[in-house]
C-alpha cells in the first residue's frame, strides 16, 4: 500500500539500540498516521505507571499517508507522549520541513525510548542511523544548534530543544526547522529527560502514489480552491494569523489580564495589520505550501519567525502589553529557549494576577512590557520565581493559594478565546483531550467567522454536534498530516479523495472522518485509563461563574453543564463521559482497549 | 454619527482607517461597491455593529444611532497553525 513507508524506526537510548520493524498495515488503515498513529502506539507503549518525566515515557514522531507527497501543506508531521504538563495524552504538530524529510529518510514514524547517559543527539541519514555526542550543544540555544547541525530546508533538517527543555520546563517546546515547534505540553521536557538534544535528518526518496493522474487532478483542483478562496489566497498571506485580532476584540471575547475582561484598550497596537505595518520584513512558507501565512518580522533587536495570533496574545491582552516591538522579542526569545509561547505568556499573566491581588511577591504586573523578556529567561532556565513558572499556571497559582486564577483545563493554558463570548469554544477546551486547545477543531470558523457556515457564537443548545463534529474533522487531519488552513478553502471530501490516490485504497469522506473520531475515542479512552474523569471536562470557575462585565459579550459566562450533557450523548459516551462498549465496537476499539488495559493493568 | 471602523485590506481605500458616518443605515456606507454584492455583504466580509454581527440583526437596515460603532472586516483567517 503506499502513502506509508512500512517502517517504524525505534531508538532505545539507554542502551543506544536501533530497531527498524514493520508497520502494521491494519492499524495505519484504522488510524493513518501523524495523531493517530501516535495515540495508538502510545496506549501500548506507556501505561499509568509510569510517570511523564520518567525515561521510560516515549516520545513518538509521526508523519502520514500524506506526508513528503507533494500535496499542498504536506510538511507536517507530530510528536506524541504523555504530557509532562497535564498527564493526559498529548500530540503537538508542526510545519516547516523536517517532517517531510525525514519521511524521505524511509520511515513513518520515530519511537524514543530510555535516556542517555550523557547528552547526544540522533543522525538519520541515507547512510543508516547513528547515536552522537551532543556535550558542545548542551545548553545552546536553538538558533545556534540548528545551524550547528547544519540545517539546510530541503535537504538536511534539524529538531532540537532549547535550554528551557534540558531544565525540564514543563511547557517545553520541540523546535524544528530552527523556527517552527512542536509546542504544546511540555514535549521539550521530555526530550530534555532523554538527554536528547536534537535529531537531524537527510531524506532521499519521495513516498510512492498509487495513482498519479488521480492524484495530479486532485493537486491541480486544490490549487485552484487555494487560489480562488480569498482566505488562502489573500487573507493569510496579506496579514497572517493576527488579522483576527481587532475582531476577536469587537466581538468582546479577547481575553485581557488574565481573562478579566473580554475587550482589551491596546488590541489595535499588537493587531496584524499593525505587525504587517511596522514590523514585516517578509512572508514565508512551510514546505510544499502555496498559502505562505508565515511573517518574517523584526524589530531593532531581533528578526525572526512569527509572532503568530495566539502568541501576540499570549504575551499581548493577557498579560496587558500593548507593546508590539516587546511581543515579538518576547516571541523571539521563546523560540530560541524552545518554549510553547502560549503556556509561556498565560502562565506570566497569571502571576500578574496572582501579584496584583497580593498573594505573590514579585515585579510581574499587568502591563509591564520590559518584564517579559527577564521572565521567559528566569522561567527556561528555572531561575528564582521562573522555577515556579517553568511548572505552568496550575501548579504556580495552586503553590500560591489560587488555583481558580489559572487559565487553563486539565493543565494547559487556554488560547486567545474567551468562553464566555464563545460557547462552543468552551465546550471545546473542556473536552480536548490535551486539555484546553483551540487546534481540535476550533470555533472560530463557525462561531465568528462563518466558516463554513455561521452559528449564533451564544447559541448553547445544539452545539455539542458541531463541536464533535469539527473534533473528528481535526483528528482527520492531524493524522493525514496537512495543514488545518488548507481545510479553509479545500473539503475533507477532497482529503479523502487524496488518501485514496495516494494509498490504492478507498476511503470514503465518512472513512476519513470516521477515523478522527476513532483517534479521539482512543485518547479518551486513554486519558480515563490516567484517571481523569468527567470532573476533569470543566473550565475555570471565573468562565462558569463571573459574568463578563462589559462589552458585547456582557453578562455571559460559559453555559457548560447543559452543552456537556449534550455533547456526551451525541459521543456515544455513558454520563460520566465513558465510550460505551457499543460505542468502542462501532469504531473497531473494543479490542485493543480491552486486551490492552489487562496488559497495562496486570503490568 | 455612528463611527466606523475599517480592517485589514480594506484600509487601502481610505485615508484613515476610522470614518464618521452621516447617515442612519449600512446602505449608505462608503465602499459600498467594495463591500457588497447584490445588497449583501460580500462572502467572508463582516460587519459588526457593537460587535454584533449584522446578519444577527436586521442586515443591511439595521439602524444606527449616534453612539454606535461600526467594524468592517475584509476576509480575514485566523488562529495558530
Ligand atoms: S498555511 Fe502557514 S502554517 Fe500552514 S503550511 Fe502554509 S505556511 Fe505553514
Amino acid at each position: 500500500m503506499n502513502g506509508w513507508t512500512g517502517k517504524i524506526l525505534d531508538i532505545d537510548l539507554s542502551d543506544a539500540t536501533v530497531k527498524t520493524y514493520e508497520l502494521d498495515m491494519e492499524m495505519a488503515r484504522l488510524f493513518l498516521g501523524g495523531r493517530g498513529l501516535g495515540a495508538r502506539l502510545l496506549w501500548d507503549a506507556v501505561g499509568p505507571a509510569i510517570e511523564p518525566l520518567s525515561p521510560d515515557n516515549v516520545l513518538i514522531f509521526a508523519t502520514g499517508p500524506l506526508t513528503a507527497t507533494g500535496y499542498q501543506t504536506s510538511n507536517r508531521f507530530s510528536v506524541t507522549t504523555k504530557s509532562p504538563l497535564t498527564g493526559t495524552i498529548l500530540d503537538a504538530n508542526s510545519g516547516g520541513f523536517w517532517g517531510m524529510q525525514f519521511k524521505k529518510a524511509g520511515y513513518d514514524a520515530l519511537v524514543v525510548r530510555g535516556r542517555a547517559e550523557r547528552p547526544v543527539y540522533v543522525e538519520i541519514t541515507p547512510n543508516g542511523v547513528t547515536i552522537e555526542d551532543a556535550k558542545h550543544l548542551w545548553g545552546a540555544r536553538v538558533g545556534a544548534v540548528t545551524e550547528q547541525l547544519g540545517q539546510n530546508d530541503n535537504r538536511r533538517n534539524v529538531l532540537c530543544i532549547g535550554p528551557a527543555g534540558e531544565n525540564l520546563s514543563r511547557m517545553a517546546a520541540i523546535m524544528n526547522d530552527g523556527r517552527r515547534s512542536l509546542a504544546r505540553g511540555g514535549p521539550g521536557a521530555v526530550m530534555g529527560r532523554k538527554n536528547l538534544k536534537a535529531i537531524v535528518v537527510e531524506g532521499k526518496e519521495r513516498p510512492g502514489i498509487q495513482d498519479h493522474e488521480g492524484f495530479r487532478f486532485l493537486l491541480y483542483e486544490s490549487r485552484k480552491m487555494l487560489r480562488t478562496s480569498p482566505l488562502t489566497s489573500q487573507a493569510l498571506p496579506e496579514f497572517g494569523t493576527a488579522v483576527v485580532m481587532n475582531l476577536i476584540n469587537h466581538i468582546g471575547a479577547l481575553p485581557t489580564r488574565n481573562f478579566q475582561q473580554s475587550q482589551f484598550e491596546g488590541a489595535e497596537a499588537i493587531s496584524g495589520e499593525a505587525l504587517t505595518e511596522k514590523y514585516l520584513v517578509k512572508n514565508a512558507s512551510c514546505w510544499a505550501c502555496p498559502i505562505g501565512c508565515t511573517r518574517i518580522s523584526r524589530t531593532q533587536k531581533v528578526e525572526g519567525e512569527g509572532p503568530e495570533y495566539e502568541t501576540t496574545w499570549a504575551f499581548g491582552a493577557q498579560c496587558g502589553v500593548d507593546d508590539l516591538a516587546a511581543i515579538i522579542e518576547a516571541n523571539h526569545l521563546c523560540n530560541e529557549l524552545g518554549l510553547d509561547t502560549i503556556s509561556t505568556g498565560s502562565t506570566i499573566g497569571c502571576a500578574m494576577e496572582l501579584t496584583e491581588r497580593g498573594l505573590l511577591d514579585s515585579d510581574l504586573r499587568f502591563g509591564r512590557a520590559d518584564m517579559l523578556a527577564p521572565a521567559i529567561e528566569a522561567l527556561a532556565y528555572r531561575r528564582d520565581l521562573g522555577d515556579d513558572l517553568a511548572d505552568g499556571s496550575l501548579r504556580l497559582a495552586t503553590k500560591y493559594g489560587a488555583p481558580e486564577l489559572s487559565m487553563s483545563v486539565k493543565g494547559l493554558e487556554m488560547p486567545a478565546y474567551d468562553p464566555r463570548g464563545m460557547q462552543g469554544q468552551g465546550l471545546l477546551y473542556a473536552t480536548s483531550n490535551r486539555g484546553a486547545c483551540h487546534m481540535r477543531g476550533n470555533m472560530l470558523g463557525l462561531e465568528v467567522l462563518g466558516l463554513p457556515k455561521r452559528i449564533d457564537r451564544f447559541q448553547v443548545q445544539g452545539k455539542s454536534s458541531y463541536v464533535i463534529l469539527h473534533q473528528n474533522i481535526a483528528a482527520a487531519i492531524d493524522s493525514l498530516v496537512v495543514c488545518k488552513f488548507t481545510h479553509m478553502a479545500v473539503g475533507e471530501e477532497y482529503f479523502a479523495r487524496v488518501l485514496s490516490a495516494v494509498s490504492g485504497v478507498e476511503f470514503s469522506t465518512g472513512d476519513l472522518v470516521r477515523a478522527g473520531e476513532r483517534v479521539w475515542n482512543l485518547e479518551r479512552m486513554y486519558n480515563l485509563r490516567e484517571g481523569f474523569t468527567r470532573s476533569d471536562d470543566t473550565l475555570p470557575s471565573r468562565l462558569l461563574r463571573e459574568p463578563l462585565a462589559d462589552g458585547p459579550s456582557k453578562g455571559w459566562v460559559n453555559e457548560l453543564e447543559p452543552m456537556l450533557a449534550e455533547y456526551y450523548r451525541a459521543r456515544g459516551w455513558d454520563r460520566q463521559g465513558v465510550p460505551t462498549q457499543d460505542k468502542l465496537k462501532e469504531l473497531e476499539l473494543e479490542e485493543i482497549v480491552n486486551s490492552q488495559q489487562s496488559t497495562v493493568n496486570s503490568q | 454619527m455612528a463611527r466606523v471602523t475599517l480592517y485589514g485590506g480594506l484600509r487601502r481605500h481610505v485615508s484613515a482607517p476610522m470614518q464618521q458616518l452621516d447617515s442612519v443605515t449600512m446602505r449608505d456606507a462608503e465602499l459600498q461597491a467594495a463591500l457588497f454584492e447584490n445588497d449583501r455583504p460580500r462572502p467572508h466580509v463582516r460587519v459588526l455593529v457593537n460587535g454584533r454581527n449584522l446578519e444577527w440583526m436586521r442586515g443591511l437596515d439595521t439602524p444606527l444611532e449616534q453612539d454606535h460603532q461600526v467594524a468592517i472586516f475584509p476576509p480575514i483567517a485566523g488562529g495558530t497553525p
